[in-house]
């Protein structure tokens, strides 16, 4: 194993609210590997965002990262001052957002807020340009030279988005963190640019951690993937290996929630029961035993750690889903709401 | 940036201050002459006498004829005709003259307006909840709740009487005019006392819209660019934040242009607004009129230059 570029060690990030404190980040580990293609996935809400922006310290306020490590070369991203972090930001880890609409700025040429982020690192205006019109192109992005000059409403949404990437290369920095890249385009550029972001990942080397609640989205670019829900990691490991025998109950629901097209003709499509649970009173021990057909006892008061279960991979669940497919019949469940499998409702514990 | 389209945009706003400044004298032509009082009242004139003067002024004419003399006169000759009270005084080149004060008087208010108001706002933005934001936010709302007249009462109090008082006439602000267009001294007085109270919605506007800016995407995309704080307060955040600045800005140049009336009487500046006030107590109604006029084109002119400042500002507005 090469060594990781990029480690996060029990990292919580913490919202003061007015009923208490929300955990949206609470207590999650993992490595990144040089040049590796990371997806971190869940549904809205379960963290996946703000463990990015801790990472760049970007957490919007009232968000404070409260503990944990950010190890990136051997030094703490977390204890840094504020000068040193902003030189690692788009030098060295640079990040892209959701919504290119709002992410550019609405009164400045689209070249030139390509060029800030190379002359916020010192580089020389002229360099910056002529680099900036590489970038546009190696993006794919026709008629550079006039796009340059161009404002950013006058741009489409997936040029837009190209935009941001070429700026996000600018520095070539060792990880690119795509926060949802794809969400605000329509499926075709949705297309484009992750095959754009697949392309560059390979030719240059750069890491890429991409954040998204869309699993087609991680079996297209990502080598790795990292489920959160509620703010806590709950299964990671190999792509193909998660697809194919996920371990956990909400991986496992979140696969069967994916329309196929070589699904049977009647076959229906699987929500996932309930509701993300509020982040202001967590559930008691398993996070998802409100929404889990195979719970048991013991989850709804100790909460189940990550544990190896395949080569590379990891899971927390007290069940696991090689025992509920051979003890509650998984693969051939048709109610799936909370106990249905494993029989166990609230009411029974007492 | 001034494209054909901003060009063509400019001479149809330039038409249209033609045929407000039209309506306006009109209105104010017709107006006074169904007012009661005569300016030559104090002359004491009687018979022929009189009737020369009348001729003179040709107010012995049907009033239609006067009018389109009047209007005539205007827009093929720029003339104003002549001054009732002081007899031979062209009005044209006068109240372009005293416009020229008001308007560099105007001009310093509005350089205050949002230089002061800009720099305030953004001060208690980016020190939002903290003792700097409270002082200036009370300064803002003690500044808008006072009307100019008020301000300008004490700041000659406290500039020209209580300064000259304690230091023994050592170090005091003269309050006065010298020559036509003053001096750097004696202007920014009254342009503060006149664009204080305008400074402070500014500020509260320009603070207000800053909070609004800085949570935006963009501002975090600079961040993660690793851009410098002062850098995204004023390339990224500022700029945007002025856009609804701007929007206020056109009422806010008339509210000191019409402002300018009392100030100037009251720091005696000899512009539009001092001569707005001695010309109707003297009944000299030709002058009036020509104040009128002038102030009409100076507001449009000023609103325009207001629109203009959008397509600066702003490069999805084009005209």
């Amino acid at each position: 194993m090469p060594t990781p570029i990029l480690q996060v060690r029990d990292l919580r990030t913490q919202f003061a609210a007015d009923g208490g404190v929300v955990k949206a980040v609470d207590g999650v580990s993992f490595e990144l590997y040089p040049g590796e293609s990371l997806g971190i996935v869940g549904e809205s809400g379960s963290g996946k965002s703000m463990t990015a922006l801790s990472i760049l310290r970007l957490v919007p306020d009232p968000g404070r990262i409260v503990s944990g490590q950010v190890l990136f070369r051997d030094q703490d991203l977390l204890q840094l001052t504020g000068e040193e972090i902003r030189e690692i930001r788009g030098r060295d880890i640079a990040m892209i957002f959701q919504d290119p609409q709002s992410s550019l700025n609405p009164v400045l040429r689209t070249g030139f807020q390509v060029d800030e982020a190379m002359l916020a690192h010192g580089r020389p205006k002229r360099d910056a340009r002529s680099r900036t019109l590489e970038l546009l192109k190696k993006v794919r992005i026709p008629a550079a030279e006039s796009r340059y000059k161009d404002f950013p409403h006058q741009l489409s949404g997936g040029m837009r988005q190209r935009a941001m990437i070429a700026m996000g290369l600018a520095n070539a920095p060792a990880i690119l963190i795509a926060d949802e890249p794809t969400t605000a385009l329509d499926v075709t550029v949705q297309a484009q640019i992750l095959e754009l972001l697949g392309d560059l990942n390979r030719e240059l080397g750069t890491a890429i951690v991409m954040i998204t609640h869309n699993m087609g989205v991680v079996a297209g670019l990502c080598s790795r993937v990292l489920v959160m829900y509620a703010g806590e990691i709950v299964e990671q490991g190999p792509v193909e290996q998660i697809f194919e025998n996920p371990q956990h109950p909400y991986t496992w629901s979140l696969l069967r929630s994916i329309p196929r097209v070589d699904a049977l003709r009647h076959e229906r499509l699987r929500s996932i029961e309930g509701i993300a649970p509020d982040l202001l009173q967590p559930p008691s021990g398993c996070r998802f035993h409100p929404r889990c057909p195979f719970r048991i006892e013991k989850c709804f008061h100790d909460e189940p750690r990550l544990q190896d279960v395949a080569m590379g991979q990891q899971a927390a669940c007290w069940v696991m889903m090689k025992r509920a497919r051979e003890e509650m019949g998984a693969d051939k469940l048709i109610d799936i709401r909370p106990g249905a499998a494993s029989g166990v409702h609230p009411g029974e514990i007492a | 940036m001034l494209t054909r389209g901003t060009l063509i945009y400019i001479s149809q706003r330039l038409v249209l201050i033609v045929f407000t400044v039209l309506a306006v004298s009109s209105a104010v032509f017709l107006g006074i002459h169904r007012l009661p009082g005569d300016a030559l009242f104090n002359e004491h004139l009687h018979g022929t006498e009189y009737q020369n003067v009348l001729h003179h002024y040709g107010l012995d004419l049907p009033l239609w004829q006067q009018y389109t003399n009047y209007i005539s006169g205007m827009f093929l000759h720029g003339n104003l005709g002549e001054s009732f009270v002081n007899r031979g005084v062209q009005i044209a080149p006068l109240v372009l003259r005293e416009a020229t004060v008001s308007a560099e008087v105007g001009l310093f208010a509005l350089i205050f307006t949002i230089g002061l108001g800009m720099l305030l706002g953004v001060v208690a933005a980016v020190r939002q909840n903290t003792w700097v934001d409270y002082v200036l936010s009370t300064t803002s709302v003690i500044g808008y709740s006072m009307p100019s007249f008020v301000i300008a009462t004490f700041l000659i109090l406290f500039f020209a009487v209580w300064l000259d008082n304690t230091t023994q006439g050592a170090f005091y602000f003269k309050i006065g005019w010298t020559g036509t267009y003053g001096s750097i001294g004696e202007i920014w007085l009254p342009a503060f006392a006149l664009g204080f109270p305008y400074a402070s919605i500014v500020a509260r506007l320009t603070r207000a819209s800053m909070l609004e800016v800085i949570r935006q995407d963009y501002i975090r995309t600079a961040r993660a660019k690793g851009l410098r704080e002062t850098v995204i307060m004023v390339r990224h955040a500022l700029r945007n934040a002025l856009i609804p600045v701007v929007t206020i800005l056109g009422p806010l140049a008339i509210g000191i242009i019409t402002g300018g009336v009392i100030i100037e009487n009251i720091f005696g500046i000899p512009g539009l607004g001092k001569e707005f006030a001695t010309s109707i107590l003297n009944r000299d109604y030709n002058i009036v009129i020509g104040v009128f006029t002038m102030y009409a084109a100076l507001i449009g002119i000023a609103n325009l230059g207001v629109d203009l400042l959008y397509v600066v500002i702003d490069p999805r507005i084009r005209y």
